[in-house]
């Protein structure tokens, strides 16, 4: 025992300040233990397939960076990334600022708030399987609801799943079916702004606008930018709608980054060219967040820095 | 229940005028049930087989893997059934070095190709039963079966396209209904002529006539849901993929302008809306028929199994010509995975389930047709075939629509990958954006290069 | 700031937009309830009324639907919630201890370390699919239960020690000083102080990873073959198939009463931890 005291003072780590820190290795080590071998292995062995050429089932071989190489030909990787970033540029700011005005009408002190906030959560937790067999009842051009709807009122129907430029509008709008979720967590940053703010700006004069601009978006700046972070995250692995409804079509308008992927793995059967593919999905959303932390990360408005 | 039952001393029979070593493994004792004789026959343990394949098998897969369990003492065969993405499943099996022992087949060229897939040639050549010149419906069991001249799987039946059709509006509108028989098969013409008589809007105007609304028709003519257009090019001489390149045929004259018939239904003849997946809505063609929003659907053989309470007379009747009688035929095939302990036993099954008494459980509730030539006879259809289910005329379906113009149809390796540059195109094709030509002369050479190099 | 507000005239609002308001909330549940709404009325048809009424309330309604879907996903819901119970235990116990660790305790490199945890959720889950399949094949893992319950331990804390770090920035000092006077250690710091006052914080957690253990799909598919063992997405992709919605419309009363099924629990879930789950996200002020 003391051996080992001598040898963590040579360390300099025999003071209570570093036992804590020890300790601080010592509780975190099961999780780390779990995220390497469960986690970090897979993706390491994906890392290592990168450079392979393997279709599952014959043995891999080496290719070196052809899989790389390969992806500056491929025009269905550059669709799908465009598909991918569209969807993300319109759906997530879509779905920040309707969740975000839907949040501030029910911030009101009406009564039965929970059975709205339940009301409004409840599409986001219907299972996504049958959420996705529903909205391919409601989109169907020729018997769904939504051109039932629009030819009640005299407009000619949409193609929304045929028509390539009306396919991701329509799963974007589907999308938004589900923003009870991010609605959720503006309505509690909403309830955790104290009154006193409210009632300040009130004797200066504000307005119901200007209350809105300069006491509830500064203060809620924090949620925002978390909703926008993990908005953007999820948004380009999206897979469900595009693997359920449209199977990436018509004419590749819905072929999503991660349903791409997975088709060049289990039906092109080539792993190595999908472990690149997800490498690169891994770089982009890594940069975007970096990007966003630090251009939009610095605007935002922490009450108190602790 | 209208399903006929098939009488396990009627299989036997069967199974036991040709087939002997059924017969002897049926007949064989039953293993010693005292502790003494368990002692003495370690080798007696059971051999347990997994079959996988995908849901829908209705209770006649359980039904036949335990009669197969009763005539193979020793033998288990345990259904393992995946819901869902059925390649992936499959493929994560075998990049992880434990195949099932049998499976229905995907991708079952490329598998072949790639050594995952046992080699059955021998043991069916030699075998009595299967291996008879005239078991089978041929050439295309060979057709499809071969690959490089080699065995590798069994098919477990046949599907097809046909028409389906709601009598009586047919018998309203004093038209003639067309039929099952293909020496009185109707020209493409003639269909598309029919379904312009049968579409109509809600003023009682056809296509062609003026001030026809398209956004109001009561009646569509017909209906092919756009993947079955494969049948047609057939029909117009052409071919999807060519018999020995293995190569996409897309770019030849005949697909192009198949593709652009079927294409026009909706562009130019206004007989079908543009509404390409009624499947996925589970608005599927006997709502469309008895609701009488469509007269006619073209569809695949197996919904016959589903059409037993449709609330209207149905009919059916071959595909019509565009320039020749035919249709895609197709059908998962069972197979034995490179890889398994046992393969003595998996050929037990697989050739078990190639017997006529195992696809004779499918033919009854109309979902598979025959394969096999014991099953096309007046007298075996005479049990397997009933009104309630297979409607008048039917037969010739059996007879003569699948054995005389059916062609085998299974994507050659790099299929999947390939597929991803022809089915973007073809959607373009059927909303007017791009013309056949136009969409299937850029894409197909892609397609194929990807064929090459697969 | 001040001088700015000043100027703008102070209304207040009229009773009409107060009503105004109360309709646009009510307009904007109604159609955020459509799909919904649809769902459980096509779980009360018969095959007739499927094919006939398709999107109109239909009388009489058939409950036997319901009895007909739980026979079928009974045993998928029993083993998702099993599965799901199990594994959030876990998520939560090493995301309390976690964002603990990450909050309060001071030790070389945590910035950068917790940075990497972050970076973690930005991993795209199909990156690691077929290895994580080869290595739970290699372990025997495979068509058990923990093929599903490893993961969810495995990668649930990312998130939830971002999530808890954040809630247990907010609890006072004060409070750990206090009873670091009195010589707690710091595992009692963690049971006796952290763990009450981040019941919140948990619950938020619970929440959001029941419900991404509810919807998991293709991996609980490709793990698992025993179909006794399986969970409810899967169950409910089989019960589409089996009852052939595609082509039989007899069946698809059934097949929507087990997705209204399926959700109850969440439904259930979220009733019970709703005002927590909002307090929780309220606490924690997510920050990033």
């Amino acid at each position: 025992m003391s051996a080992i005291n001598q040898r963590l003072s040579s360390w300099g780590l025999n003071s209570p300040a570093a036992r804590r820190n020890i300790t601080g290795y010592i509780f975190i080590s099961p999780f780390i233990l779990g995220v390497l071998i469960w986690f970090l292995v897979p993706a390491a062995t994906a890392g290592w397939l990168t450079f392979q050429k393997w279709n599952l089932i014959t043995a891999p071989r080496f290719v070196g960076l052809d899989n790389i190489e390969n992806l500056f030909e491929d025009e269905l990787f550059l669709q799908s990334l465009k598909v991918t970033t569209m969807y993300t540029l319109v759906a997530v700011p879509l779905g920040l600022v309707l969740s975000f005005f839907i949040a501030l009408l029910l911030n009101t002190k009406i009564r039965g708030i929970s059975i709205y906030r339940t009301i409004y959560y409840l599409p986001s937790i219907v299972p996504a399987v049958a959420s996705a067999v529903l909205w391919a009842f409601i989109l169907n051009s020729e018997f769904g609801l939504l051109n039932a709807g629009l030819r009640a009122v005299g407009l000619p129907k949409i193609l929304w799943l045929q028509e390539p430029e009306w396919a991701l509008p329509a799963l974007i709008l589907m999308s938004l079916w589900g923003l009870g979720a991010t609605m959720v967590i503006y309505l509690a940053g909403l309830q955790g702004i104290p009154e006193v703010y409210y009632e300040a700006a009130e004797i200066d004069g504000a307005g119901a606008g200007n209350k809105l601009i300069h006491v509830t978006i500064p203060l809620l700046s924090p949620v925002i930018f978390f909703n926008l972070v993990m908005g953007i995250i999820a948004s380009f692995q999206i897979f469900t709608a595009g693997y359920l409804i449209t199977s990436g079509g018509p004419q590749n308008a819905t072929l999503f980054y991660v349903l791409y992927l997975y088709r060049a793995g289990f039906l092109h059967l080539k792993m190595g060219y999908a472990a690149a593919l997800a490498w690169v999905l891994f770089i982009i959303i890594m940069g975007l967040t970096v990007l966003i932390f630090k251009y939009v990360g610095s605007m935002i408005y922490y009450e108190d820095t602790r | 229940m209208r399903r006929v039952r098939v009488s396990r001393r009627e299989f036997l029979t069967v199974a036991g005028a040709t087939g002997g070593a059924a017969l002897l493994a049926a007949c064989a004792p039953a293993p010693a049930e005292t502790e003494e004789g368990q002692a003495a026959a370690p080798a007696m343990e059971d051999v347990e087989l997994q079959l996988a394949g995908w849901p829908g098998q209705g209770p006649e897969l359980i039904e036949g893997l335990e009669t197969f369990e009763e005539e193979n003492p020793g033998i288990k065969a345990t259904w393992l059934e995946t819901p869902g993405d059925y390649r992936a499943k499959l493929l994560s099996m075998i990049a992880a070095g434990t195949p099932p022992d049998t499976a229905f087949s995907t991708d079952y060229y490329t598998f072949a190709r790639d050594g995952l897939l046992i080699d059955i040639t021998d043991m069916l050549m030699a075998d009595p039963l299967l291996g008879a010149e005239d078991y089978f419906i041929q050439p295309q069991e060979e057709e499809r079966c071969t690959w490089e001249g080699r065995w590798y799987g069994i098919g477990s039946c046949w599907v097809c396209h046909h028409v389906y059709f709601n009598r009586a509006i047919f018998e309203e509108e004093g038209i003639d209904p067309p039929s099952n028989d293909p020496d009185e098969i109707w020209t493409w013409d003639h269909f598309v002529d029919v379904a312009r008589q049968l579409t109509v809007d809600a003023n009682g105007n056809h296509p062609g006539d003026s001030g026809f609304d398209i956004e109001n028709v009561e009646r569509w003519g017909m209906n092919i849901p756009y993947w079955m257009h494969w049948s047609f090019v057939l029909s117009n001489g052409g071919y999807v993929w060519h018999p020995d390149t293995r190569l996409y045929g897309y770019d030849q004259p005949e697909a192009i302008e198949a593709v652009q018939k079927v294409a026009d239904l909706v562009l130019v003849d206004q007989v079908m809306p543009n509404s390409a997946t009624f499947e996925a809505i589970g608005m599927g063609f006997v709502q469309l028929l008895e609701t009488r929003t469509m007269a006619m659907v073209i569809e695949g053989s197996w919904s016959m199994a589903y059409t037993h309470d449709m609330q209207e007379p149905l009919g059916t009747a071959v595909l019509p010509k565009m320039k020749v009688p035919a249709t895609w035929l197709s059908a998962h095939l069972h197979t034995i995975m490179q890889g398994t302990k046992h393969v003595d036993e998996s050929w037990k099954l697989v050739r078990f389930l190639s017997s006529p008494y195992y696809q004779e459980l499918f033919l009854v509730s109309g979902l598979w047709l025959p394969s096999q030539t014991a099953l096309i006879t007046e007298e075996a259809m005479d049990r397997w075939m009933s009104l309630e289910v297979h409607r008048e005329g039917y037969r010739n379906i059996a007879t003569k629509w699948v054995p005389d113009y059916g062609h085998p149809m299974y994507g050659p390796p790099g299929e999947g990958e390939a597929s991803g540059f022809i089915w973007p195109a073809l959607d373009a094709v059927w909303i007017g954006d791009k013309t056949a030509e136009e969409a299937l002369l850029e894409a197909t050479p892609k397609a194929n290069e990807v064929l090459e190099n697969a | 700031m001040t001088t700015e507000l000043q100027r703008s005239p102070n209304r207040r609002p009229l009773q009409i937009s107060q009503l105004g308001l109360h309709l646009l909330i009510a307009f904007l549940l109604l159609l955020s309830l459509v799909p919904t709404a649809i769902m459980i009325n096509l779980s009360f048809k018969n095959g007739l009324q499927y094919r006939w009424e398709r999107w109109t309330l239909s009388l009489p309604l058939r409950g036997s639907n319901y009895l007909s879907a739980w026979d079928v996903i009974d045993a998928y819901m029993i083993n998702t919630v099993l599965v799901a119970v199990v594994g959030l235990a876990g998520v939560l116990i090493l995301s309390l201890i976690g964002g603990y660790v990450f909050a309060r305790m001071r030790f070389p490199l945590r910035e950068p370390l917790y940075y990497a945890i972050i970076a973690l959720l930005m991993v795209p889950w199909v990156l690691s699919f077929i290895p994580a399949y080869m290595l739970y094949n290699n372990l025997g893992l495979l068509n058990t239960r923990w093929a599903l319950i490893i993961p969810n331990v495995a990668g649930g804390p990312i998130f939830g020690i971002f999530l808890m770090r954040a809630f247990i920035t907010g609890i006072p000092e004060e409070l750990y000083e206090s009873a670091r006077c009195d010589g707690a250690g710091a595992w009692s710091l963690i049971w006796r102080i952290t763990f009450p006052l981040s019941l919140p914080g948990l619950a938020t957690l619970s929440v959001l990873n029941f419900v991404a253990e509810w919807n998991s799909f293709l991996w609980p598919l490709v793990t698992i073959s025993d179909m006794s063992k399986q969970v409810i997405s899967v169950g409910l992709f089989r019960l589409s198939r089996t009852t052939n919605d595609l082509v039989d419309f007899g069946s698809g009363g059934p097949l929507f009463a087990g997705y209204v099924l399926a959700s109850i629990p969440l439904v259930v879930l979220f009733i019970v931890l709703g005002k927590f789950y909002v307090e929780g996200l309220v606490e924690s002020g997510i920050k990033m």
